[in-house]
Parts: structure tokens; sequence; C-alpha cells
């Protein structure tokens, strides 16, 4: 999908589309775990993945078209609530949003959204600002060819 | 419905045959025939739902859990030791490769000589060298990258791809054997490399994520037979899904006639007549299938008559030990989706006896601050950036884990059972108690282990598991010279009947304490090479794999 089409026809399922504002604001989310944890120099080098995962989301199981709309709205009450100094923080620390089972809106923001975006932000590169290492279960690193492995080998083969 | 050959079955051993028959006579008439059904490989879309759910995608297709007392399920376990089918097979198109690991290693000269060694179980009724051919066409059918240099098994054959080099969470692991003075090895696995010639299988890109491969990477037989249906000329060739077949039909006492069969999608019974049958559903539905095909020719089933269909059940323990290092200064941290290193140390003659085991080195180490603790999981527990990094430097779990031969004993058996599964199988009744010995035999490999975890700079560490998963379950129609022995011939045909095979882990005489993939690939090689003879056909070892493309092909 190119990336100056966010909101086109892919971010589609037979049961409706996403609008473009909650696709941006869906990308505000990801770019605030980018920020939080530091652990990507430019997140807009991950736009258009980013674009195509939600597309893919959606593909598999049109239910997210739903689950989408509840966590951009979530987000949005949270930033209303004058109690909550910062709806990001919030979302991402509070305890009983990572609580099982998925019922209430903060929970599908938390479990079904932004979870799901960490999870896709380690495995466009986001891990290796914590370990250094050059690959990670969902990376796609590359292949064993003739130079060196795409992984980190020992010190002394 | 009439067909020439017909397979019972569509994992690696209906494809393997299948593979090689064609290339052997290109218009054969075969159809394979798959109970479960049909689910897209190589998608993205899929490949990312795994990624970010850690819910494989082909679960569906599992046995249920055992029944209990508040929750309905599928199966019996009426023997002392609890063997789980679930997790432990696919019903689908492709079989279990659709979720196998790829690990890819060679049974050893010994394992084929294992009543002569030890008086225990039976031997294989030829040795290493008669498989020996079959097993460097095996790791070419299905890609395998290994270390051509290895002298754990003799072979004439190089890999086809280069092995996978030791990665640095190897490192602490290699140093702790070579002090020891155990020995290692790269672990042989089943990842397609950069191939010489046009393939339409991309090379593996380590995505870490292998139990479902968005490129087609890891040796799945779905693809391949997908590879024989659409990229060849192969127009006597067919498959097809949901077709459950209830019974090998007899017309004498030595020859089949063909299959009753129910088609799931119609509620239909069908009738198929053909040639040669070849029975390749593994090691419980195979000898199920013998079992159920009763009439007045054989009262207790085909090939039967002994009451060995069955009986000798073997499957691997696959345990697991843990334990703790202090720190993790280098920050380790899992970066593939297989395991690198194994060790065959104890898997020798010396061993033989005791039962022979290997050890692997985990993909998964190490563990973050405990159990199932990695990066992800931090940042979603809402830990700072700070934090993550002090915990990826503390302390680590890592673990060795390793699968032990058990033997034969024909009280351990399989039956079929008049309940249906919610995939269309007659249920299964498992009958499988541990043999006496086999916890001091753990015990005794928990020394082992205790001793390299220390070496490692570890606690003594600790068994957390063991697995008796029917994986690798085996040896249930077991291949023999003597019908006394076994249910088949050297030739994988059941005695007794001139045009019936089984083609399945169910024929293994014994299995040692490797996967049993790769030597059901050479089997199944083996047997196409045989019906290709029985033809008139000459053979010819091919070390090509399923989806390499001649150029004329594409032109």
């Amino acid at each position: 999908m190119p990336e100056n089409d966010p909101c086109g026809k892919a971010l589609a399922s037979p049961k409706g589309e996403l609008d473009p504002e909650t696709v941006e604001l869906l990308w505000q989310l990801f770019v605030k775990i980018c920020d939080r944890w530091g652990n990507v120099p430019d997140s807009g080098t991950m736009k258009t993945r980013f674009l195509r995962f939600l597309s893919n989301r959606i593909k598999m199981n049109p239910a997210y078209l739903d689950h989408y709309r509840k966590a951009v709205k979530e987000i949005e009450r949270l930033k209303q609530d004058t109690q909550i100094p910062d709806a990001y923080e919030h979302l991402f620390t509070n305890p009983e949003a990572n609580n099982p089972p998925i019922q209430s809106s903060l929970q599908i923001a938390r479990q079904l959204v932004s979870n799901e975006f960490i999870s896709l932000q380690l495995s466009l590169g986001g891990f290796k600002e914590f370990t250094g290492a050059i690959n990670y279960p969902g990376y796609i690193a590359g292949w064993n060819g003739d130079g060196p492995p795409p992984y980190r080998i020992p010190s002394q083969p | 419905m009439k067909t020439d050959i017909v397979i019972v079955g569509s994992g690696v051993a209906a494809a393997a045959l299948t593979w090689k028959i064609l290339r052997g006579d290109p218009t054969a008439s075969i159809l394979v025939l798959e109970a479960g059904k049909k689910m897209k490989m190589r998608d993205f879309a899929i490949f990312q739902d795994y990624l970010v759910t850690g819910k494989e995608p082909y679960r569906a297709y599992r046995d249920l859990p055992y029944q209990e007392r508040d929750q309905e399920g599928e199966n019996r376990n009426i023997g002392g030791t609890v063997v789980p089918l679930d997790k432990s097979r696919l019903t689908m198109y492709g079989g279990s490769t659709v979720h196998w690991g790829g690990w890819s290693f060679r049974l050893k000269e010994e394992d084929f000589h294992l009543h002569t060694n030890t008086g225990r179980g039976i031997d294989w009724p030829f040795d290493y060298g008669e498989l020996e051919p079959y097993y460097c066409e095996a790791e070419h059918y299905i890609g395998v990258s290994g270390d051509s240099s290895d002298k754990t098994t003799p072979r004439t054959q190089d890999y086809p791809f280069r092995a996978f080099p030791f990665t640095m969470e190897d490192e602490l692991s290699i140093r702790a054997l070579e002090k020891l003075g155990y020995r290692y090895s790269h672990l042989p696995i089943a990842r397609q490399g950069v191939s010489k010639t046009i393939s339409s299988h991309a090379p593996c890109q380590t995505t870490g994520k292998c139990k479902y491969c968005p490129f087609g990477a890891r040796y799945v037989a779905a693809n391949s037979l997908d590879d024989l249906s659409s990229l060849e000329a192969h127009p006597n060739f067919s498959i097809r899904t949901e077709i459950i077949v209830q019974e090998i039909l007899m017309s004498a006492k030595d020859r089949a006639s063909g299959l009753r069969c129910l088609n799931r999608a119609t509620g239909q019974e069908e009738m198929i007549e053909a040639e040669t049958i070849i029975v390749a559903s593994g090691a419980l539905e195979s000898p199920k299938l013998l079992q159920r095909s009763k009439g007045p020719l054989w009262n207790d089933g085909i090939g039967n008559d002994r009451a060995l269909v069955g009986r000798n059940l073997v499957t691997h323990p696959y345990f697991f030990f843990e334990a703790t290092l202090p720190e993790n200064p280098s920050a380790m941290q899992p970066e593939m989706g297989f395991p690198t290193l194994v060790s065959r140390h104890f898997d020798s003659a010396d061993e033989q006896a005791a039962g022979k085991f290997i050890l692997v080195n985990p993909s998964e180490n190490p563990n973050y601050e405990g159990r199932n603790s990695d990066l992800a999981r931090l940042m979603q527990a809402g830990l700072t950036t700070g934090q993550i990094k002090q915990a990826v430097r503390g302390r680590v779990t890592v673990q060795w884990q390793g699968m032990l031969e058990v033997f034969s004993d024909p009280r351990n058996q399989i039956a079929s059972c008049n309940r249906i599964n919610r995939l269309g199988l007659h249920e299964t009744v498992v009958n499988y108690t541990k043999d006496t010995g086999f916890d001091d035999r753990l015990v005794q490999i928990g020394k082992h282990v205790s001793k390299i975890f220390r070496a490692m700079g570890g606690d003594d560490g600790c068994l957390i598991q063991v697995s008796w998963r029917a994986d690798h379950a085996a040896c249930t129609t077991r291949m023999s010279k003597e019908p006394h022995q076994g249910v088949v011939t050297p030739d994988l045909k059941v005695h007794g009947v001139d045009n019936l095979y089984v083609c399945s882990n169910a024929s293994f005489a014994s299995f040692g304490a490797v996967n049993p993939t790769l030597t059901l690939t050479a089997l199944s090689l083996r047997l196409g090479a045989h019906l290709l003879k029985g033809r008139g056909r000459a053979e010819a070892a091919c070390f090509a794999a399923p989806g390499d493309l001649a150029l004329a092909t594409l032109t």
C-alpha cells in the first residue's frame, strides 16, 4: 500500500472500513509506543508496514474494525479524564488493563491493540535498542548466505 | 472411482513418495486422500496474526485434550502413563509437517541393530548402508541445512545447504560442553538455503517464527504437493481433501481391491478402486485403519492374524531441564526460531542399552526474570526502557531440552474407538505405560545436565517437565523379515498382502533418540524406488527439491 494512502481500501473489510481519523489516531498510538520506550530512531520509516499490519488484522478478522474504533475512543476518553495525567502512560501501565478476560474498552485498547502494536514494533526492529541483537523472533533478518549470518555469533568461534 | 495408486494421508510420506514416483513416471495415476481440510500457506496476514497473538493458525486441526471431569475431550488414555495426543499431530492437508520443527537427524548405524546390541526390541531388517543413499536424497528433498563435515553419521553426499552457524546464545553451552569433553554439532534443520536452481521456495529469512513460515522455507508437505499439482505436468495425479477412509476392501486374502470412504463434504460414501494401496497416515491412524478393516478374510483386521497391529507403540519422552544464571552481561536474547546446537554425545552405542538421548540448546534461551518472559512481555507489562535493560542483563533462566530413546513393549498399544471426533476420525485409545527403569534413567541424565549447567556458571538446575506427547509415535506396524515379529516387510508391504503398504513412522522397527521425519522421508523415497522398479521404471536418485524449477519450465 502506498504510504500516502493511509486510509485506502486496504483498510476495509466487507463489514466496513476505518476512517482516516481513526487510522491517524492508531498511528499516533504506535508513535507513542516508539517515543515511550525510545527504541526506534525514526518511527516514520515504519508507517507503511504499520498500515499493512492494520490491513492484515482486519482482513484476518473483521472484528478488528470494532476493536480499533473502540481503542481510539477509549484513548480519547482517557485524554479527557482530568484524574489521569497522561492517557498513554495510563494505557501502557495500568495493570488491570492487562488482565484477562478482555471485556472493557480499556482492556481492548491495551491487549488487542497496544500490546499487538508493541509486538509489531519489536519485530520491525525495536528489539535492537534493548539487547544489541541483530535478529529477533518475528524480525525478517535475511538468509544464511555466504556473508555473515543474520544473527549474533560467538565471539570466539 | 478407479486409480492405479492410492495414498491415504498427505503428510511427508505421501508427498515424498508421490514426488519420487512422478519423477520416474510422470504419467502415473496417483490419488492422494486427506481426511482434513486445506489451509492457506505462505500468507503474510496469517503470519502476522501468529506473530502478535502467539496462536498457531492451524490449532483447529489438532486433537482435543483427553476428557476430564468437567471438560469435554477426545480420545482415551487407559495406560499408566499419559501420552497426550493434543498438539502432537495435525489432521489437515500436509499433515503434521505443517507444524513440525524441521529437525532432520539420521539414525546412527547402531540403531539398526538394537536387538543384536542390547537384547531389546528388534533389529531393522536392513542396515544403515541400505538407507544411506535415500537419506542423501531425503536431505535434498526436504531442503536440509547442515554441516557436511560432521562425522556423527557417515554420508556420501553433502547437505544441499550449509549449516546455520552457532548463535551467540550457543557460546556458553559450547564452552561448557568442551570443558566436560562432550561432543556437539550443528543441528541439521529443514530450512531452504540459497539454491543454485530457481526455486518456488525462498531461502529461510530467519524470521524466528518458524511454526508458520510466510516464505515456505521450512519444508511443509502441503507446499510440495501444491508444487507437484501446479508447477509440473502430471496429468494423472490428484489430491482430494475431506475424504475419510473407513475401511480397506479385499478381493482375496492376499489382495486389496480398494477403499470405502466417507466424503465429509457431501456426507456420501464412496468406493475407490486401486491397484496399489499405500497407507501413510501416521503411527496412530495407519494401524487403526488396518484394525478396522475386518472381514471374513482377515477376522481381526488386515495383517493382524498375530495381533501385532497397533502394538509396540513407542514415542519420545521430551525432557526440559532448567537452571538460573546469575547474570547475562552480554544481553543474550533469543534470535532464532530453531536451535542450532545439538549434542549427540549420549546418542552412542555405549548408551544404547540404557536408552540413548540427545541434548539440544533450545532457541528460546535465555528467559528474562523467569520463565516465559521475553522483550514483548516486558514492554507489555509496562516496564520502562531502563527496567528492561536491567532485566535482560540480570538473572536469567536457561534450559537444556532433549529426547530419550524408549523401547518397544507389545503391551503398549493403540486401538480404534467407535466414537468419531470433530474432525471426522475414529477416536484413539492409547494404552501406554513407561518402563520401570525410566525414572532412574532420567535421574542419570539429570546428573549430566547439572554438570553442564554448572560449567555454564549456573546452579544445578532441575527437571521441570517430561512430555510424553505422541509427536514421534512409532513402531505400531513395525517392519520385520518374519511375520511373527512385525506387520510389514522390509519393503513396507503388509505381510501376506501383495499390494498393500504402510509408509509411516508406524513401520519403523525402532528409532533411537532422534526425530523420525528424515528417516520416514528416506523410507518413503525407498518405497517409491521399489514401486518404480515394480512398474518397470528405472530408479534414478534425484538431488533436486520440490519447487526447483527447470529453466525450460519458465520459458
